[in-house]
């Protein structure tokens, strides 16, 4: 293993040169905008309190915003982004150039993963905070709904939560994208993915798929799933590297 | 002698296609060698298997002295730089940021962009261009500039006169010349074009069906040949069968037949009297120099002698 992790930071250090405008972070940054539009409308649209006992403003927008977000847009964007930072190496046919380099071949899908990841961490915490934005611009115009400083603590919890859930898809949309060429493949398993998973949730069972993680521990209030989100994701991980670094260089 | 690269018996096969076949190749240190062949004849799978690219079948490989293996392979890869096929670019980023993208996962200073733009023949406004902009000769400059940035003791280079034109050829030829002159450099270079290597190439490997036919010093190889004959002939592929009948090997070139390997006067006079008895008229004959193609069509009749010409350029 001496060469192994060592090589992981000039992996990190070249990937961030080759994402340089390539637009994966306005795609980061896009797809959350789609939540916090709606986190806008559901605010804009919001009775206010009739009494002390009713949930607050807060509260219902950011259940909206983290529901469709987890449910439907986080797997999009993952598969999205997946795509994306594979399709960099697809479109320069650059494997044969990356894995012919003194560095090693997992330290490659590993820097990759970082990228996805880091990327999908962006996109949520742009979620959160523009949530916070929206809410605090909401409360001003509208004093009425009597909402309090914006629940930077919640918001964070939640952020926190759906994140670290999603992570078993970055490693395994990554696995795909760099197996398949083309935003096709990982679009199509995200979308089928989402499909069955409200299917899934519905029967109660969605916590048990991959694209159920992160909305079964979001609406359950159920954070030990993070525990879970988080050791599934790395074995995809290291599955991954282990299945890409034994075979022939891609293309 | 000392070999920068070699490989022992090596095999390679993809389901029931053997793209390699028990080649034992051997890459002398300080030399250009001319890994040459028709499209399919297994140089680029055996560059991707020098390059860890491709698992071999069976076989070993070993540069620099040691076996390329898992232990070794960041090692010894830290010596080689390599253009495979056409260059791997981003093409949305610049040409400068190419190089600093290999650059930085190679560990090297940054001095080592301003020397690698020099060999591309890149001045600082090309380099700062998005390589989408690129002609197909600046990206091929560019990707030959990849390849030395670490200026490596070992250069592999797979088909790299692909979309040049005869200035980018020269351009080339003039890069190979100097690092051979420097002697710090080993360089195989691939290539279907056997005139444009005979040029450059000081050892030469000839391969054919996935197999090494012949392989040594150029010099070696052209003096070991004495030319070919060229019979311009009414019916090629009769005039074939009637020669291989009468124990005669020759290749099929358009509406020629070649006669290659030591071919005398008196066996082109048998040539031209069984082609005539067969029934084929012969048009003209001419004898062609020694060359490395001449080297090649012969090398290609002793193995196959009812083979047609492969597609070379």
């Amino acid at each position: 293993m001496r060469s192994t992790w060592s090589d992981l930071s000039p992996a990190v250090a070249s990937q961030a040169v080759r994402l340089r405008g390539s637009g994966v972070a306005w795609v980061a940054l896009g797809v959350p905008a789609l939540a916090i539009a709606l986190a806008a409308l559901v605010l804009s649209a919001a009775e206010a309190p009739s009494d002390a006992g009713e949930a607050d403003a807060w509260a219902e927008v950011m259940q909206a915003a983290f529901c469709v977000w987890s449910l439907m847009l986080l797997p999009l964007l993952t598969a999205l982004l997946a795509a994306q930072v594979a399709a960099l190496e697809h479109g320069a046919r650059s494997w044969k150039h990356l894995f012919a380099m003194p560095v090693w071949k997992g330290a490659h899908v590993a820097s990759m993963w970082l990228a996805v990841a880091g990327l999908t961490a962006l996109a949520t915490t742009a979620l959160a905070v523009g949530i916070a934005v929206v809410g605090t611009v909401v409360s001003t115009l509208r004093p009425a709904l009597e909402m309090p400083a914006a629940p930077v603590l919640a918001l964070a919890q939640a952020a926190g939560l759906v994140y670290v859930c999603t992570l078993p898809l970055v490693g395994g949309h990554l696995w795909l994208s760099i197996r398949w060429p083309g935003v096709g493949v990982g679009l199509g398993v995200a979308i089928a993915g989402v499909l069955t998973n409200v299917v899934l949730l519905n029967l109660g069972a969605g916590v048990w798929t991959p694209y159920g993680l992160a909305p079964s521990a979001l609406m359950q209030g159920q954070s030990w799933l993070a525990g879970i989100g988080l050791t599934v994701g790395v074995a995809v991980l290291v599955a991954s590297m282990w299945h890409i670094t034994r075979r022939d260089a891609p293309g | 002698m000392l070999l920068a690269a070699e490989t022992h018996h090596l095999t390679r096969r993809y389901g029931s296609v053997q793209a390699v076949r028990g080649i034992d190749l051997a890459v002398p240190s300080g030399s250009i060698y001319g890994l040459l062949g028709p499209n399919g004849a297994g140089k680029t799978t055996t560059l991707r298997v020098l390059l860890g690219l491709v698992t071999p079948t069976s076989g070993t490989v070993c540069l620099f002295g040691d076996t390329l293996d898992a232990a070794s392979r960041s090692r010894l890869l830290a010596r080689v730089g390599a253009l495979i096929e056409e260059p791997s670019l981003y093409g949305h980023l610049t040409g400068r940021q190419n190089l600093e993208a290999t650059r930085r996962l190679r560990r090297l200073p940054a001095a080592a962009i301003g020397r690698a733009l020099e060999i591309a023949g890149l001045n600082a406004s090309q380099a700062d261009r998005r390589v989408r902009t690129y002609s197909q000769g600046m990206r091929q400059r560019l990707g030959l500039g990849l390849a030395l940035l670490s200026q490596p003791a070992l250069l592999i280079l797979d088909e790299p006169t692909n979309g040049l034109d005869p200035n980018g050829y020269q351009d080339l030829r003039d890069v190979l010349a100097r690092l051979h002159q420097e002697g710090q450099t080993t360089v195989i270079v691939s290539s279907h074009q056997l005139t444009e290597v005979e040029r450059v190439a000081t050892h030469v490997g000839l391969m054919r069906g996935g197999q090494l036919i012949r392989q040594g010093p150029l010099t070696h190889l052209l003096q070991g040949s004495t030319g070919a004959v060229h019979l311009r002939v009414s019916a090629p592929a009769q005039g074939a069968s009637a020669l291989v009948a009468a124990g005669l090997g020759s290749t099929v070139r358009g509406d020629e037949l070649v006669l290659s390997g030591a071919v005398s006067d008196a066996a082109t006079a048998t040539a031209v009297r069984v082609l005539v008895a067969a029934g084929v008229d012969v048009y003209g004959v001419a004898t062609q120099a020694p060359s490395l193609e001449a080297v090649f069509f012969a090398a290609t009749a002793e193995a196959d002698p009812h083979e047609s010409e492969p597609a070379l350029s």
